[in-house]
Parts: C-alpha cells; structure tokens; sequence
C-alpha cells in the first residue's frame, strides 16, 4: 500500500514528462513577452523545441528501463555502480505501485514507447495548424494527454484507470476543440466532450457495482478493494455461488465498464462522436486522437478484460456450435467486433472528405482489432498488441500526409489530393503505402497483423467471425483504393509541388520504413509481445 | 521425411540466384551524381546481371540441378537446390525457395531475358542509373517470385515485381503511361486479392502455407503432420486431402448452409479466384484489357520484360498454384479453361489484325500466344476419351512440355520484336504501320533480323515458336479435339497477322521520308542485342531436347497425376 522510496525509479518517464509539461508551461511565460508575430512565433519555437526534447529523452528512458538494451555489455568499468545507463537498466524492474494501482511490466513499458512515440510525430506534425496564441498551452496539454495514456495503460486498480481515462480525456476534449474560431472545430470539441463525459459516468458507475462486489464477498483485510487483482476474485466467488444475487451485478458491472471503454475506442454502437471529431480537430491532433488515444483504450480494456475478467465462468466462448455454447464477454465482444466493422467499412464507403473517410476506417480498424480480445490465448493477446502497433504506425502516417497536404492546398476533401501523384510523388508514395497497408496488402505490415488476428480468433473458434472479417476486408478494399484513385488518377489543379518540412519529411519516411520493417520481418516485435502477454497473464 | 522431397542447397546457390541483383541494384543506387549517365554504371549493371545467368548455366550445365531426379519415393519430382529458414513462426511459414523442372525453364528465361533486356535501356537517357537499377529490382522479384514455394514468399515477391514496373512504365513510358502504369498496377493487384484472401482460408483449414506439403495434400500423398501448424484446421489424418480439409473447415464455420454439403463445392471456388488472379496476368481474354495500353506504353525495354517474362508469371502461378493444388477441380473445370483459352486465341489474332500500331499488334499476338499456353495445360488436364488408350499419359506430357517450351520461345521472339519495334520508333519517329513501307531496301539486316524474330514468333518449324506450338497441339489434339480444331484458325490468322505486319513495314512502296534511315551493322549495339535472342531462337529450334529435358520429367509426374483422376 504504502509508497517506497525504490517506486520512484519506476516512475522515472512519468515523472520526466509532468516536469517538462511544467517546464512548457513556465518556459512560455519566460519568453518574449508581446503580441507580435516574432514573439509567436519564438514561444511557439521554444514550445516544441523543449516538448520534443523532452519526449525524446523520455523515450530513450523507457528504452532502456524496458529492458530493451539490456544486450549491452557494460563490461568491469571502474565507476560502473555510477553510470546512469546502467542505473536507468535496473531502476525499472517490473512491480506494482501503491499497493498495485501502477503496475509497471512489459506491457507498460510498450504502452509508454507507443504514447511517447505517437506525442513525438503529433508534435513535429502541428506545423501550420500551430495555435495562434499561448502556444505552450497546446504542447503542455498533448504531454498531460500522453501521461494519462501511461496511466490507463498501467491502472491496474479501477481508481487509478479512471485518473487515468479522465486525464487522458481533458487535455484531448480542449485540443479538439482549439480551433475556436472555426464552428467545426468548435463542435468537434464540445461533442468529444459531451460524449467523453457521459462515457465517463457510466465507466464510474461500473466500476462502483465492482466495487460493491468486492466489498459485499468481504475481502478487504488483506487487498485494495479496487485492485483488479481483488475484482478477479470476487467475480470466481460470485459465480462459484450461482443461487446468490452478486452473479448478476458482475454482469453489469462489466457490461457498464465495457460500455464505458468502448466509447473511449469508438467501438460501434458507441462511435457516433467520432466522425465529427476527427473532421474537426486540427489534423495533427486527429492523428493523436486516432492512433494513441486507441491504443491507450485497446491496451486498458486488455488489461482489464484478462486479469479481471478471466474467470472461465465470465468469460464464455465465442465458438458456435461447440458443446460450452456461445455466451460471456468473448461473445460480447465477437458481436461488438463483427457489427463495428460492418458499420465502420459500410460507412466509409460514401465518404467524400478523406479525414471523415479515415475516421470510420479507424472504427473499421477497431472491429478488426477486437479479433484479438475473443480469447486470452497467447496467440490473441500478441496478435491484439502488434495489431495495435503496426495500426498506430500506419495511421500516424496517413493522417500525417493528410496534415501536410491540408496545410499547403487547405482541406482534407478527395479532390484536395487530385493529383498528388503528380504534384508530389514521394508524398503520394508514403500515401500509398500506408494506404495499402491499412488495407492489408502485402508485405505490409497491415496484412500480417490482419492475418494474425484473423488465425488468433480461429484458434479461439471464432471460426464465423473470421470468415465475417475476411468478407469485410474486401469491402474496405474499395474505399482504399478512392484514395489512389484520387492521388493517381485524377488530374491536378496545379503542378506546384507540396511544401514538407524537414522534421515531417524524415519522420513520415522512417515511419513507412517501419511499415515495410513490421511487415517484412514480422517477428521482431514477437519475444518482446511475448513477454508482455505471459507476465500479464495470457494463457 | 522433408528429406525425401527437398534436396538442400550446399551453397545457398537459389538464393544466390534470386537476391544478387538486389545487390546490384545498390551499387547501381549508390554511385555519385556526375557519372549517372555514363556508360561505366551501365556497363556494370550489365555485368551484374550476368552473375544470374551465370549461376543458372552453372546450375544446368554442371548437374547441379538434375532435372530427372525423382523423390525418394518416387511420388513426385525432387526440389532440388533448396533453402529453407524459418521466417514467420506464427504463421508456419519459412523462407523456403527450390528448383523443379517446372520453376527451371522460367528461371533460365528471367536470367537470359533480363541482360538483354538491361543492354536495350541503353537507349535510356534520363535518370539511367534508376532505370537499370530498377529492372535489377523487377528480376529479383521475378526470380523470387519462380523459385519461391512458400505461398507468402511467393506472394511477397508477386506484389513487389509489380513496384518497379509502376514506376518503369510511370517514368519512362510514352504517352498515356499514367494511366496505363495505374491500370496495370490496379488490375494486376486487385485480381490477387481474392487469391490472398483464399489463401489465408486455406492456411486456417490447413495450418501451412508451404507449397509442395500442399500439393502433396492436394494429391493425397503422405504428409508429415508436424509439418502443419497446430490447433488449425480439422486435425490432419492420414487420407485426408486438400479438398477434404476444406470442406470441413467450411463445415466448421457453416457455410455448408449456404454453399450446399457437396465435398467439391469450397475447392471449385477457390480454384476459381485462383484462376482470375493468374488469368490478370496471362492476360487471358476476357481480362486482357489492361495488357495492350502497358505494352504501349512501356518504354522499350519494359515491354520486352513485361511481356517476355511477367506474363509467364501468371502461367507458372497456373501451373504451380491452381494446377498443381487442385488437380480435379482443373480436371472438372478444363473444358472451360479451354473455352476460355479459345477465345484467347482467336480474339488476340483478330484483334490483331485490326491494329494499326506496331506494338499493340505485337501486344495482341502475345495474348494470342499466351492462349495457346492455357490451351496447353487445359488439355493435359482434361478428361481423355477412351480411343487414346495407352497414348493418354504421353500426351498430357507433350502438352506440359509444350507449354514450357512455348513461355521460353515466346520470351525471345516477342522481346526482339518488341526491340526492333523500338529500334524503328527510334529511326523513324512513330509506331504507325501505315507510315512504314519499303524498309527493306533501306535497311536489308534489319529486314533480315526482325524476320526470323517474327517467324520465330509465329511458330515456322526450324526456329523455337514452333517446338512450343507443336507440342501444345499435339497434346491438345488428344483432349480436346473440336477446341483445337477450332484453335487452328487462330493460328492461321497470327500467321496472316504477322506477316502482314512484316509486309506493312518492309515491302511495297518505300516511303520517301524513310530513304536513308541507318540500317543496324554487323556488330553494333543493336545488333548485339538482338544476336543473343536469334541465337537461342536458332538453336532451341533445332534441338530443342536439352530445354524439353528440363521440364520433362515434371511434366511426367503431373500428367500421372491427370490419368489416375
């Protein structure tokens, strides 16, 4: 329970972010201080300069705290003991926090590099779209956004995930909205919000019936009554006793925390808000919103449906036909994968502004993405984390050639990238790939994480649902293709190239090379998910 | 129990023979701006890409590939030259490539094609260094994408030889290359989506992507079950075969409700999308559509590697992927493949006949001739009457072979008319049939050159389009009487086609603003490029045993498999 002077080490990233965040702030109110455009454009400067140095910094922190140098002899150095190198790969040995609200494990570490990863691209994409005034505000509030993702990734208390969800929410809600000038902008905001907040409000009230069923089997002496740990073992006693009413508010208490995460994630039927906000927030923030926002949601409700919610009882199966039968939250979540695809692809297909079209292929992606949760097995829970990598990677750089072009030509609509082909082909290119592999062609890394996921459920006998999925990929085929059709086929207003700076040209490039990495040799990422997905638990 | 199909490699020399001229495609990247254009880079990619044919010279002169060796157990031919690494655990899949008799001749072409066709881009002024470096990239990808014999490998390789031909026909092509370069792209791609999707069901139903465990299942052969992945599929027995592990999985799923409970149902439609991603690349009518606009519009030395060796992908695929992993549902199916080999046929000649362009008559005809190679394997495939008797193996066998024969000689003529084709464009500025006449008189070793090529290409007995033809008929002649029959007029009209090309250009009246065009002399650049595909013309024309032999003995064990259906 209590907080040990050796916890802190652990905290290392998190805490680094908060002081640059803090430092941000500060910073800004150090500068010059004036209403002219230089002062802007020099608070502005020195705003991403210190978040992306400090973003920088946190990442190579979690690299090495994650174990992920530890192939690095150090050798019989004489000040070995005080090295910070050496002292940085021991200080982030796995454990749990105040009394398990914090868990720190592979998982986290993965989460962290992700949100970090994804704060870093977002940043160096703001470009034009940069806010006019009190710029640290904005690049403040993306550090306080990426700190609540480590923490809904590494909850493992309910209290500790709800601070997280709501300090991931709030800094996003304002960042949707920042345009406050443009009506759209505006909506998207204030629609992010309404529905963030409701969303809230059921999550709180599913977790107050677990809460209650913790307390009511009376196991409050020797752990958290919040800790998932405490939830899982309730839950087996709830169901060990079916003639007793707490069976039925494990139920609910699920149902309403699933309820609660599945708007966080845009999981239909509670995507509604989605389209609206990714067409109105400033593009770079929709690239956010969309890819570590999703993961951050994708990795809690993992955390939470399989040390939680593992109970066999509880958990069902998917599989039609066999003698257990249909039933759980696996079937839940089979018919919650099935029906958001369906909409999500459906949807798309009429779409004529391509942000909009992204955005119900980001719900596509996420019925796609639930394959992996039908089950605990190993297979499912590797597949789910390098679907969710390989899924950030690839949308970080669709909605990023989106930013760029929207800054130079104005709109994200299709006939805003006629001819890009032309105009600008390495853009394009970068376009098509990441195109191509969100729809899952390969070699790309989007074809192989698909296709995992698609073996991952049928060994879990979702066999139906796989089937349901792999029809559906044709479907999203042919709002893929719009976009090159646009790019390709259609005839340039003018030649002119498009600007890229040099930050948002070498990143966009490294990322696609990671594309074609994560595709051509998949099996990189395996031993580390492994070890992610056995310490958490997966069978 | 692998060892008793697969011969491993000592020396890695398969893949050594697909991957070098990545390496040369780097070097040919990487040297410095002033010396792009310069003769020295192309001199050197030129070289590299001798290393390729070198090897597989090596390889078929020396032995190390002995294309009659048959496995231990004599049910099917010995992979020979294999390399064999895991690449994707999860998946069950390794980075597996290996020669056959089937792979060889394909390889040989893409090798020998493939220096010719990098000493034509000579006439490349812009960017050459990129260009050449390109066509390395595309003959990686086609030689992996032959010796490759793990679906996702070959898979892998089928979408990337797509890429560098994008931006040869996007970069360098002639007037509608856009649009032609798109067309080209989009059709060939989306006809292998639905071969990839039907892939992964076959690796959910079977737990293996590896091509020879598959057809080895397909045939009902012996399979060692550690050889397919776990917790997949219905569970391998023994007896139990592609067509039946399908099924049940389709039972599994429950689709039997809507696709009936018939065994044979799931294999016919996979055979199906199969066929169209591969009919795509064949250009087999009525999905041809996109091969006349790329021929056109390729620069010259992209039409000749697109159509002398990326069409043999599809056919090869045929043989390799729909053929050879789903024998009766080809078997069944082959009166339609036949129908459809017809109307290939008769549909490129007369459509030819109509061309008013050089290169889209000369696209035209190759769609005619790449029906005469779909006729070939739907006539070893098909059911024999019963008056053949004991001839029945012998011909299916003359027709695989004859289809070997034919991919290989059609890849020479048709390169070399695709190169004399641009040689002309290059003297007189246009492809227009009309705009020629008389040529002969200004220009007699040209004449002379792109007659045998043209002869060659129309199948004259003594130059190699023949053996390929003859062959293909024969067998055909067995199975399927009144298609060939009717096929026979095709071969008539591209006669008359050709011929009238030839006439078109060479004879009757000479053009007055053709009078001194420079004719190719004996041991110029030109002429240099061209010998070498005479040559083989001459030779494979006249002895065509040593390339029948390499093809022989796999085409036996195939067409065993026919006779027992």
């Amino acid at each position: 329970m209590n907080f040990q002077i050796a916890d802190f080490t652990r905290l290392i990233p998190e805490f680094l972010i908060l002081a640059i965040a803090a430092l941000v702030l500060l910073g800004d109110v150090l500068t010059r201080w004036s209403k002219g455009k230089e002062a802007l454009a020099e608070r502005t400067g020195e705003a991403i300069a210190m978040t992306l140095m400090g973003l920088g910094l946190a990442f190579v922190m979690v690299l090495i705290q994650g174990g992920f140098f530890n192939w690095v002899q150090i050798g019989d150095w004489k000040f070995y003991n005080f090295s910070i190198f050496q002292n940085l790969r021991t200080s982030g040995l796995d454990g749990s926090i105040l009394g398990g609200a914090f868990v720190v494990d592979p998982l986290t570490h993965i989460g962290r590099l992700i949100f970090i990863g994804a704060a870093f691209v977002t940043v160096v994409l703001t470009g034009k779209a940069r806010p006019s005034n009190n710029p640290a505000e904005f690049y403040a509030l993306i550090l306080f956004a990426t700190l609540g993702m480590i923490f809904m990734t590494a909850g493992g208390e309910l209290i500790m995930i709800y601070l997280g969800v709501e300090l991931t929410s709030i800094p996003l809600y304002v960042l949707a909205g920042y345009f406050r000038r443009d009506p759209v902008s505006t909506e998207a905001g204030a629609k992010y919000y309404i529905f963030g907040a409701l969303s809230s409000a059921i999550l709180l009230f599913g977790m107050s019936l677990l809460l209650g069923l913790t307390l009511m089997n009376g196991q409050t002496m020797n752990a958290t009554p919040t800790s998932l740990s405490s939830v899982k073992t309730a839950i087996e006693l709830a169901f060990a006793n079916p003639e007793g009413p707490s069976q039925g508010v494990a139920i609910l208490g699920l149902l309403f925390i699933l309820a609660g995460m599945a708007y966080k994630v845009a999981i239909v039927p509670f995507h509604a808000w989605s389209p609206d906000v990714y067409q109105g927030a400033p593009t770079s923030m929709t690239a956010f919103i969309s890819t570590a926002s999703k993961t951050a949601g994708f990795f809690l409700i993992y955390r939470v449906l399989v040390t939680g919610f593992d109970a066999p009882s509880i958990m069902g199966t998917a599989a039609i036909g066999t003698p257990t039968s249909f039933g759980g939250w696996t079937s839940l979540v089979a018919i919650l994968a099935s029906v958001t695809m369906l909409v999500g692809n459906l949807a798309a297909l009429p779409q004529t502004n391509a942000k909009r079209m992204l955005a119900y292929s980001s719900i596509a992606q996420a019925g796609f993405l639930m394959l992996g949760l039908v089950g605990t097995q190993r297979d499912s829970s590797i597949s789910l984390l390098m679907y969710l990598i390989a899924y950030t990677v690839t949308n970080l750089v669709a909605f990023g050639i989106l930013a760029l072009v929207e800054d130079n030509v104005g709109g994200t609509d299709f006939s805003n990238l006629n001819g890009l082909g032309r105009r600008s082909p390495g853009l394009a290119l970068l376009l098509t790939v990441a195109i191509l592999s969100l729809a899952g062609i390969p070699p790309l890394s989007g074809f192989f994480v698909k296709f995992y996921v698609f073996i991952a459920a049928w060994q879990e006998g979702a066999k139906w649902l796989v089937i349901f999925a792999v029809s559906n990929t044709v479907i999203s085929l042919y709002y893929y293709l719009r976009f090159l059709k646009a790019v390709y086929f259609a005839p340039a207003e003018t030649e002119e190239p498009i600007k890229v700076g040099f930050g948002p040209g070498i990143v966009m490039t490294a990322l696609t090379l990671l594309i074609f990495g994560l595709g051509i040799v998949p099996t990189w990422l395996y031993g580390v998910l492994e070890q992610a997905t056995i310490r958490i638990g997966a069978r | 129990m692998l060892n008793e199909f697969i011969k491993f490699s000592d020396w890695s020399i398969t893949t050594l023979i697909a991957l070098s001229p990545l390496v040369g495609m780097l070097l040919a990247l990487v040297f410095p701006k002033p010396a792009q254009n310069s003769r020295t880079i192309a001199w050197g990619v030129f070289a590299w890409s001798l290393v390729p044919l070198g090897l597989t010279l090596f390889l078929w002169l020396s032995g190390g590939f002995n294309p009659a060796l048959a496995s231990v157990t004599g049910d099917q031919a010995m992979i020979q030259q294999v390399d064999r690494v895991r690449w994707v655990p999860f998946f069950n899949a390794d980075y597996f490539v290996g020669l056959d008799g089937m792979n060889f001749p394909l390889v040989f072409l893409t090798t020998a094609l493939t220096p010719v066709c990098i000493l034509a881009a000579f006439r490349i002024k812009q960017r050459q260094n990129v260009y050449l470096a390109l066509m390395l990239l595309l003959e990686s990808a086609m030689l992996g994408y032959f010796v490759s014999l793990n679906f996702l490998l070959l898979f892998l390789f089928w979408e990337f030889s797509l890429v560098p031909m994008f931006f040869i026909i996007n970069n360098w092509g002639g007037e509608n290359r856009r649009y032609s370069a798109f067309k080209f792209f989009v059709y060939t791609m989306a006809g292998s989506v639905g071969m990839l999707i039907i892939f992964e069901f076959i690796y959910l139903a079977t737990g293996t992507f590896d091509l020879v465990v598959l057809s080895r299942l397909a045939q009902g052969l012996p399979v060692d079950p550690a050889l397919l992945a776990p917790k997949l599929g219905a569970g391998y027995s023994n007896g139990a075969t592609l067509q039946s592990m399908l099924f049940s999985a389709v039972e599994d799923v429950g689709l039997t409700n809507i696709l009936g409970n018939s065994n044979g149902t799931p294999a016919a439609i996979i055979f199906w999308c199969i066929f169209v991603a591969f009919a795509v690349k064949l250009a087999v009518w009525p999905l041809h559509t996109w091969q006349p606009d790329t021929y056109e519009n390729a620069p010259t030395s992209g039409s000749m590697i697109v159509s002398a060796v990326m069409s043999k992908m599809g056919a090869y695929g045929m043989i390799r992927l729909m053929i050879m992993l789903f024998p009766k549902q080809t078997h069944h199916f082959a009166p339609i493949l036949a129908i459809f080999a017809l109307a290939s046929i008769l549909f490129g000649a007369y459509a030819g006949l109509a061309q008013t362009n050089l290169k889209r008559l000369i696209a035209y005809a190759s769609i005619n001739h790449m029906g005469y190679v779909l006729l070939g394997l739907a006539a070893a495939a098909s059911a024999a009457p019963e008056s053949l008797g004991n001839l029945d193996l012998n011909i299916r066998i003359s027709a695989l072979n004859g289809v070997q024969a034919q991919m290989v000689a059609h890849g020479f003529s048709t390169a070399a008319l695709f190169f004399l084709a641009g040689e002309l464009y290059e003297r007189t500025g246009t492809y227009q049939l009309d705009q020629f006449g008389g040529l002969r008189k200004v220009m007699p070793i040209f004449a002379g050159i792109m007659g045998v090529a043209m002869f060659a290409n129309l199948g004259l007995p003594g130059l190699a389009g023949f053996v390929g033809e003859f062959f293909i008929f024969r067998g055909a002649w067995g199975t399927q009487p009144v298609i060939t029959t009717i096929a026979v007029l095709g071969l008539i009209v591209t006669a008359l086609v050709l011929i009238r090309m030839y006439q078109k250009i060479f004879y009757g009246p000479v053009n007055h603003k053709l009078t001194n065009l420079p004719d190719i002399k004996v041991g110029d650049w030109a002429f240099n490029v061209t010998l070498p595909l005479i040559i083989v013309l001459l030779v494979f024309g006249i002895y065509p045993k040593p390339l029948m032999d390499l093809s022989n003995y796999a085409a036996t064990v195939m067409a065993q498999v026919f006779t027992s259906l």
